[in-house]
């Protein structure tokens, strides 16, 4: 096991390396400049070019590129070219809210997708079956911002049961009130993971209802609820620790999406923020953090799945 | 289990979804109807009055960028430093409004500028506003290494002026030449504590930043990025303690969000668009403001083209355009755009309408076409790609310039992509351009948008008369004359046609109807308010 984690981790370095050069090249080529926050009419060209000297910018894109990589290997992820603050400190700053938003979805996700499968699989082919697999279909095509914003349209406007934006309310305090702010944006981001999870128990659980062991189980007298649940459920939930390590890129693009539609202060706001100002040191930053986390978010799946499963195990 | 009964099944619950998503459709349309009738009975228009407290919430899109006033050139930054830090005073249409300074004046030979401060003014810690805080403020605007983009307006002729300290509350800023427009440099001064900021080697860097010491009517409190800055009442503000408790900028990005926000009264007051207007008038709580924002919204001629190189076939897409049309297909209404003749804006000095106007007239468009020889021509007009104004002006224009036989291909681009271009006055991607801009009351000002060779020139416009007037109007102190000189420059320049003045659009905004104190506090382009100290709210 510890061969395959460390082997994974160095198979890892190339990968983000690759990434980071390649986001690099990709923001540098795009057209705009963050140059043109700071014009103002009565700058002359001497003065632009000055600006643009100050910033690095005139430098052939290697070097701008060696400088970025050799001082993030330093620990420096340089300064915000629009707001002047260090990097690390504003994505430091960001991060427990969106990461608290994501595993609090992907918990949400997981919990309300094993159900659903389950009582899909029980009751497979009947009424309740074709309802939970056509509302799948929805919710696994249902675009997010359109779903965030009919979320918006009836709890929050028309009912008036939930605030529409932000983390807190002004000059509020309680947890309850925390919560209330939660609940749309997790219900945004889980939507789609919710389907595939329970279609996913769903065939799963049921595959597993055909073995043999489950036959002998019910022959020696256990009770059909007791065999779901002792027997079933835990080999049933073998794919779902792989579906929730590729479900973690859709959660974390679905963050940029959700937070900037609910002002919810995350990372994935302070990224779109940056992409749409030209804030090199900033995206390159957040590129490179959802990156780690994508990857390490797949060696743990690996790994737990390594644990749960015993053939695995010996097979590594 | 048979196999048609299966089918039938899988019918059934197929057609109960269809059922639910049209029913889901067509409640909107009956919900909406029951919940206007419902605050038709609950509205009864009851006495309110004015009562102490209360938080003012705005709406922001980012972040601010530094709140600190000599780095903020953006709306949202601005807006929020307007709370926090005083300007010395404000000109408005030519009458002066005192805020930190009691009175200014220039000496006979326009060369010295003397201003003097308010008594007993107070930073938001308490210590006192003098003229030390003055020429700091002033010396590091000027300091090269400090970067700040109002530098360029305390040089005369590419010289810095000097300031010096006459006595606590006096200061002189002495010019090496003549130049006219030096008081609204002087008033674009919000001064910064020496006090805080001495020493620090990089301003616009430093953490100091972070928690502002200001003079205005609102001190800073919190900020939590990405979600708001919340600013307290500064019980010591010398124009007398604000009625508001505080005032709050909340980040949301997403238009609509915003508006329902608005709506649900987790923000006071917001810009909307004319979209929105009726929205707002409907829901009753909103007292809907529209004012002038000081903008113009105008088409450039990119004379890298050789056809638009010729000034009739300039004139002839003028006279083809009809601004009628614009205002009430992108507008609905005169009221929310006035049409524009002239290249600067009616709140700036000397604005006048005394210019050829070039009205709607097909038949003379098409024989300057003629004489031009230019029958058939195509042009290719691009825009921002995101501004849904420019998309209608395009298809408008489109329309209009078609009856003249001229085909004009839209291209809407990405803003970066787009600013890149516009920006390079060689650039030949496209022939026409949307622009828009807000220049100020001081006329001078719109100089580096006409000027040969400089890089705000998008046109790339060359006309030597108009440099040399460009450079008389700085330095000419006769009032009288000088009102001629840009008086001649906006006939010149519409006379040229290098740039099509469309409209100037107001600025609408929807502020919860508990608020009051609108109009003391007063409707300002960029920031709303100019003194929030004068809002307050009712029950």
């Amino acid at each position: 096991m510890r061969r395959l984690i460390i082997k994974r981790i160095i198979q890892s370095i190339p990968m983000l390396i690759a990434i980071s050069i390649v986001s690099f090249l990709l923001i540098k080529l795009a057209p705009g400049d963050p140059v043109q926050a700071y014009i103002t009419p009565e700058m002359g060209p001497v003065d632009i070019e000055n600006i643009r000297e100050k910033m690095g910018l005139n430098d052939p894109i290697y070097i701008q590129y060696i400088r970025w990589i050799t001082n993030v290997l330093k620990g420096d992820l340089g300064y915000s070219l629009v707001n002047h603050r260090p990097v690390a400190e504003q994505i430091v700053e960001r991060l427990p809210a969106t990461i608290g938003l994501m595993l609090s979805s992907l918990l949400f996700s997981t919990a309300i997708g094993i159900i659903i499968g389950l009582i899909s699989a029980a009751n497979q082919n009947k009424i309740l079956d074709q309802v939970v697999t056509i509302a799948s279909y929805i919710g696994i095509s249902i675009p997010s911002f359109w779903f965030a914003m009919m979320l918006t349209y009836f709890l929050s406007l028309k009912l008036n049961l939930l605030p529409s934006i932000g983390m807190r309310t002004i000059g509020v305090h309680s947890t309850w009130d925390l919560i209330k702010h939660t609940i749309m944006p997790i219900l945004v981001l889980s939507i789609q993971n919710i389907a595939v999870i329970a279609r996913y128990i769903r065939s799963s659980t049921i595959s597993q209802l055909k073995e043999d062991y489950v036959i002998v189980e019910l022959a020696s007298g256990a009770s059909k609820g007791e065999v779901l649940y002792k027997y079933v459920l835990k080999n049933a939930l073998l794919p779902v620790i792989t579906i929730l390590g590729m479900s973690l890129p859709s959660v974390v693009s679905g963050a940029f999406i959700t937070e900037s539609i609910f002002g919810w202060p995350g990372m994935g706001q302070l990224g779109m923020n940056a992409i749409f100002s030209y804030d090199y040191p900033l995206i390159m930053a957040i590129t490179m953090f959802a990156s780690i986390m994508l990857i390490l978010g797949n060696l743990l799946s690996d790994i737990l799945y390594g644990i749960a499963d015993p053939r695995i195990k010996e097979l590594s | 289990m048979g196999g048609s009964e299966v089918k039938n099944k899988r019918w059934l619950v197929l057609l109960i979804a269809l059922v639910m998503l049209i029913s889901t459709a067509c409640g909107n349309k009956t919900e909406q109807n029951s919940t206007d009738t419902s605050t038709d009975v609950k509205e009864q228009p009851k006495e309110l009055t004015k009562v102490d407290g209360g938080i003012f919430i705005f709406g922001i899109g980012s972040d601010p960028k530094v709140m600190n006033p000599l780095f903020a050139g953006d709306r949202v930054t601005m807006t929020i430093n307007n709370a926090i830090f005083s300007p010395l005073f404000v000109i408005d249409s030519g009458e002066i409004r005192y805020y930190l300074a009691e009175s200014v004046s220039a000496s006979e030979d326009y060369l010295t500028y003397t201003l003097k401060l308010k008594e007993g003014l107070k930073w938001h810690d308490g210590q006192p506003i003098t003229a030390e805080d003055i020429v700091f403020t002033v010396n590091s605007i000027l300091d090269e290494n400090q970067g700040s983009h109002l530098r360029s307006s305390f040089l005369v002729n590419g010289k810095p002026i000097e300031i010096k300290k006459v006595d606590d509350l006096t200061v002189e800023f002495i010019l090496p030449e003549v130049s006219v427009p030096f008081m609204d440099s002087i008033a674009s001064i919000r001064p910064i504590p020496k006090h805080v900021f001495e020493g620090e080697a990089n301003l616009a860097q430093s953490s100091k930043n972070l928690n502002p010491i200001g003079s205005g009517p609102f001190k800073f409190k919190e900020f939590k990025s990405g979600e708001k800055v919340e600013l307290e009442r500064f019980d010591d503000y010398f124009d007398g303690k604000p009625n508001l408790e505080g005032v709050v900028f909340r980040v949301i990005a997403d238009s609509n969000a915003a508006n329902t926000a608005l709506l649900n009264g987790e923000l006071s007051a917001r810009y909307i668009t004319t979209d929105d207007i009726e929205k707002f008038t409907q829901n009753g709580n909103f007292n809907i403001e529209v004012f002038e924002e000081g903008m113009l919204n105008n088409m450039v001629f990119r004379l890298t083209n050789e056809a638009l190189r010729n000034e009739d076939v300039r004139k002839a897409i003028a006279y083809a355009i009809n601004k009628d049309e614009i205002v009430t297909g992108v507008y609905g209404d005169e009221e929310y755009a006035g049409k524009a003749y002239s290249v600067f804006v009616p709140t700036t000095l000397y604005y006048t309408t005394d210019v050829e106007k070039y009205d709607y007239n097909v038949e003379k468009a098409k024989e300057l076409l003629k004489n031009a020889g230019y029958e058939n021509l195509s042009l290719r007009l691009a825009y921002t790609n995101t501004s849904k104004e420019q998309e209608a002006y395009g298809l408008i224009i489109q329309q209009q310039l078609k009856e003249i036989g001229i085909e004009v291909e839209l291209m809407p681009m990405e803003r970066g992509a787009f600013l890149e271009k516009f920006v390079d006055a060689t650039n030949t991607d496209f022939d026409l351009a949307f622009n828009g801009y807000v220049m100020g009351y001081e006329p001078s000002g719109y100089s580096p948008l006409f000027t040969a060779g400089n890089p705000n020139n998008f046109m790339g416009y060359v006309n030597e008369e108009l440099d040399k007037m460009w450079d008389k109007g700085v330095i000419e102190t006769d009032e009288a004359k000088r009102a001629d000189i840009y008086k001649t420059i906006q006939r010149e320049i519409m006379d040229d046609m290098v740039v099509y003045p469309i409209v100037y659009p107001k600025s609408i905004v929807a502020i919860n109807s508990k608020f009051g104190g609108i109009e003391e506090a007063r409707l300002v382009p960029i920031t709303m308010f100019e003194d929030l100290s004068k809002l307050y709210l009712m029950e």
